[in-house]
């Protein structure tokens, strides 16, 4: 199993969800075989990849905000925002017209008590 | 010789209206849910559990149908439009698109033209290219070729913004009259530095003398034309118009295109924007989520709802929680400045694609073109131009949901990718006068031209050759007593009509484009032709030239205006 699939996504608010400390990566991908990138992606306000089809941060404590601008080759095609277990994190049609997207991110963070271990999320 | 100066004028583009309009979502979404297996068509998106992958998909299709962070340029437009009763000004604006090679330059029939061969595309706005030089003529001229957009025009006269956005896969974003329009252009030509002479008759009075005037009855006198006046225009209609967007050529192309620091200086100002920080779909709108979801979700699979009916539904969800919004902390200020950066990108955007897309089209164009030479009879020109890139003749224009639709399997799947960075264009066209001088015929000339295009790293080297079968010997209309202009050729005392040695004109023309920085280019060449329309005799040109790109200088003030705060 390849590192980095460390997020899962609620398919209702498209919250993704992390362990904090952990690395993730997260690819963007055209299904109907045209190009798809990040023109520039940011994690809790800082930019972690551009020009790139990938972007791996680290997961913070708290909800932050991953925020990127995407292109695809052509209006209309399938986008996914996947791990790299392929684990679809995210699914849109290309819209050249809203081209920004703004997600959530919760790190959790994790407690070691009396031999416990406890995820909680942390603020 | 030869300068030429393409210039693209962007201008931004008032929406028309705050009509919410997601085309491309609501088909895609009908497309998903069409494409499900049975099994998979009764899932609630709402409920928990496991699901297949193509529900996750079509799931994540129906929340980017209303999710206002996916939305997020249609939100703040609706949002302000909702909030500011002063409506939206230039917030959603593109270089109108087009996937053509542009012919800036003179007809190539025109004098002062440096073209052997004419590309199909018609300019998307308006072009201008200054050129000196010939081809096949045996005067050299330099003119001043002025090319615009039938639709751009037409907005302008109605007052309307010159761009609308829109969009590849949007099949409503335009009436049929302006998709019939959008593909015809005109151009005029002015020639510039053909300045000669002319024999006037007339009388002649002359005053101030103590006597009074005095009239001498009859006399010539020798005026010299203007230095600018028309010496042709044009009309083209764009019949046919493909682009390969799966070709791995395309592919690279756009990524570089998309890539370039003037884009990606103007996405990082967009991405920077914390206007969708209000947004709390951890607790505060999770509920919202599931239950404009649901309501979504029935709309799509329930088969009876129209487009408009669930454009609506998701502007009605948006609109009950615009208050709430507010209080945490929504910003129409924030919203304007983020439509503001919006716009600002996606014209740069557009412009990078397009110019990309313009190198990568094929088509098919007819042209009526109509020249009034120096000195000689006006000559009217119908021609037929056709650009071919190998490999993409099975065109890839489709709307979304035919590339997605349920039987369709994704292109990732095996669909052919072709690689290609060569063009080849061909025209053939027929030149008539028209008032056929004594001695020739309507029909003045047929003729025939290729080129062969084709990228060597990030040069172009071209081929073209061209004949031209004379049917009727070219014409010279002089006056009397003089030299023909640009020749030795002495008239006799009352020839008012020349009329060349008749023979057919092949050119064969080799070129390479160096690209320079800033959209600016060096084309370097040499031309040969076995004669010239008045004068037997081989010719050979060079050509040196300089191009430039206008809209390279635009993007670079653009990404200038982002970064107020950087020098």
């Amino acid at each position: 199993m390849p590192d980095n699939c460390n997020l899962t996504a609620d398919r209702v608010t498209k919250v993704l969800t992390g362990t904090a400390g952990k690395d993730t990566t997260v690819q963007i991908n055209n299904l109907d075989g045209g190009n798809a990138l990040f023109v520039t992606i940011s994690y809790d306000g800082n930019e972690i990849a551009a020009g790139k089809a990938s972007a791996t941060f680290t997961i913070k404590a708290g909800d932050k905000k991953l925020s990127y601008v995407y292109e695809g080759s052509s209006a209309g095609d399938q986008i996914t925002i996947t791990d790299p277990c392929d684990t679809i994190l995210d699914a849109f049609p290309c819209d050249p017209g809203n081209f920004r997207i703004d997600r959530t991110v919760v790190g959790l963070a994790v407690q070691v008590t009396g031999g416990d271990l406890t995820v909680k999320a942390g603020k | 010789m030869r300068t030429r100066i393409a210039a693209y004028f962007l201008v931004a583009t008032a929406a028309a209206s705050a009509q919410f309009n997601p085309v491309i979502q609501i088909q895609k979404a009908r497309a998903k849910f069409a494409g499900l297996k049975a099994g998979d068509k009764g899932v609630s998106c709402t409920a928990k559990g496991p699901v297949s992958p193509e529900v996750l998909i079509y799931c994540g299709d129906l929340n980017a149908l209303f999710d206002p962070r996916t939305l997020e340029v249609s939100f703040a437009h609706y949002v302000v439009s909702q909030k500011d009763g002063s409506g939206i000004l230039s917030f959603l604006a593109s270089a109108a698109e087009s996937r053509i090679d542009t012919q800036n330059g003179a007809s190539s029939s025109g004098s002062g033209t440096t073209s052997a061969v004419e590309r199909s595309g018609i300019s998307d706005v308006l072009g201008v290219a200054l050129e000196a030089g010939a081809v096949t003529q045996t005067i050299s001229g330099t003119s001043l070729t002025l090319q615009g957009n039938a639709l751009s025009l037409y907005r302008f006269l109605r007052s309307r913004e010159v761009f609308e956005y829109c969009p590849e896969g949007k099949p409503k974003c335009r009436g049929e009259l302006q998709k019939v329009l959008n593909k015809i252009s005109g151009s005029a030509s002015l020639g510039l530095s053909n300045a000669s002479t002319q024999t006037a008759t007339g009388a002649v009075t002359t005053s101030g003398t103590s006597s009074g005037s005095t009239t001498q009855p009859s006399a010539s006198a020798l005026i010299q034309n203007s230095a600018s006046h028309l010496t042709g225009f044009s009309l083209r209609y764009q019949a046919i118009n493909t682009l390969d967007l799966r070709s791995q050529a395309y592919l690279d192309a756009w990524k570089t295109a998309i890539t370039d620091p003037s884009v990606l200086n103007l996405a990082q100002a967009v991405n920077k924007s914390t206007a969708f920080a209000f947004f709390d779909p951890v607790k505060n709108d999770a509920k919202w989520f599931a239950d404009t979801l649901d309501t979504i979700q029935r709309l799509v699979e329930d088969g009876k709802s129209s487009d408009e009916e669930l454009a609506a539904a998701v502007t009605n969800a948006w609109r009950t929680e615009l208050d709430r919004w507010t209080k945490q902390g929504m910003s129409v200020d924030t919203l304007k400045q983020l439509l503001a950066a919006s716009n600002t990108y996606m014209q740069a955007r557009d412009v990078a694609i397009n110019a990309v897309r313009q190198n990568f089209a094929s088509g098919l164009t007819f042209e009526y073109a109509y020249s009034r030479p120096d000195n000689q009879p006006r000559v009217s020109t119908a021609r037929v131009i056709y650009t071919l890139h190998p490999g993409t003749v099975a065109a890839d224009t489709a709307a979304p949901a035919a590339t997605s639709g349920q039987n369709t399997p994704p292109a990732s799947n095996g669909a052919p990718k072709s690689s290609n960075d060569s063009a080849i264009t061909v025209n053939f066209a027929a030149e008539m006068y028209d008032n056929p001088p004594p001695g020739t015929s309507a029909l003045r000339d047929l003729q025939a031209a290729l080129q062969l295009d084709h990228h060597f790293g990030t040069a172009v080297a071209t081929l073209a050759g061209y004949y031209q079968y004379q049917h009727s010997p070219a014409a010279l209309m002089i006056g009397q007593g003089n030299l023909a202009p640009g020749t030795n050729i002495m008239l006799n005392g009352t020839a008012a009509t020349l009329l060349a040695p008749k023979g057919n004109i092949v050119v064969a023309q080799a070129m390479v484009t160096f690209p320079l920085k800033s959209g600016t280019k060096l084309p370097v060449g040499v031309t040969w032709s076995n004669r010239t329309d008045l004068i037997k005799g081989n010719e050979l040109r060079g050509h040196v030239g300089f191009n430039f790109d206008w809209s390279s200088l635009l993007l670079g003030g653009q990404a200038k205006s982002a970064y107020p705060s950087q020098p």
